[in-house]
């Protein structure tokens, strides 16, 4: 999406310190954004939240569930609201809202998991970052993560795939893997609303 | 194989975040399991 400028993954919501992958206690799998609040706003984001998931049914384990960590009570408020919204739509949707308490960056092999799954794409895309760190950070990794694993217009744009995939510097061959996977979600109808 | 172009990269690298001013990026957390 437009205005998403970094996206990582990790582990919060539970009590135990330092979590990892093997070790995950009683947290939860998250994903954190960070967005220009100029171009998206908290809304959108919920928007999308709801409209790219289905907690319908209760999840069977706190490592995989429906929940909002908000960190201020306007967020709070906002999140309640767009689940009343959902759920209208929908019926009962099992996504808790809670406070975020603290969010545990998961490994580096679990960032970008979709781009490093597509290796000709990492291969070619990889090498630009001088570190991990830098890599998970990247805007452009997070643009190709989410259009690898088949959103566009849920989170995005046809529009900003050939405004930005172009930036990468990636050869015109691996472009058009991307642009293959990019909206596959919408096209087979799936998690769509 | 093609190598990409690091000047190209640079538009879409992060972090426009500026950490001296926090308000002008906001943080968002999810589960979506």
């Amino acid at each position: 999406m437009d205005g998403v400028i970094r996206t990582r993954v990790g582990y919060c919501g539970g009590t135990s310190v330092s979590p990892t992958y093997r070790r995950i206690g009683d947290h939860s799998e998250t994903v954190e954004v960070d967005y220009d609040p100029q171009v998206l706003t908290y809304d959108d984001l919920l928007a999308s939240f709801f409209a790219g998931h289905d907690p319908r049914v209760r999840s069977y384990s706190t490592q995989y569930r429906s929940a909002v960590f908000y960190r201020t009570g306007e967020e709070a408020a906002a999140a309640g609201r767009a689940l009343e919204r959902a759920q209208l739509s929908t019926g009962l949707l099992h996504t808790s809202v809670e406070p975020l308490s603290r969010f545990w960056l998961a490994e580096d092999y679990h960032q970008k998991f979709r781009l490093r799954s597509h290796r000709d794409v990492f291969a070619q895309f990889r090498p630009s970052m001088p570190d991990e760190r830098a890599f998970t950070d990247s805007t452009a990794a997070a643009r190709l993560n989410g259009w690898l694993d088949g959103w566009l217009d849920g989170c995005g744009s046809a529009e900003q795939v050939e405004r930005e995939l172009p930036l990468t510097g990636l050869s015109e061959a691996v472009q058009d893997e991307v642009r293959a996977f990019a909206g596959r979600r919408e096209r087979v109808g799936r998690l769509v609303r | 194989m093609q190598q990409p172009r690091a000047t190209a990269f640079s538009k879409l690298t992060a972090p426009p975040l500026d950490l001296e001013q926090p308000e002008s990026f906001r943080i968002a957390t999810f589960a979506m399991g």
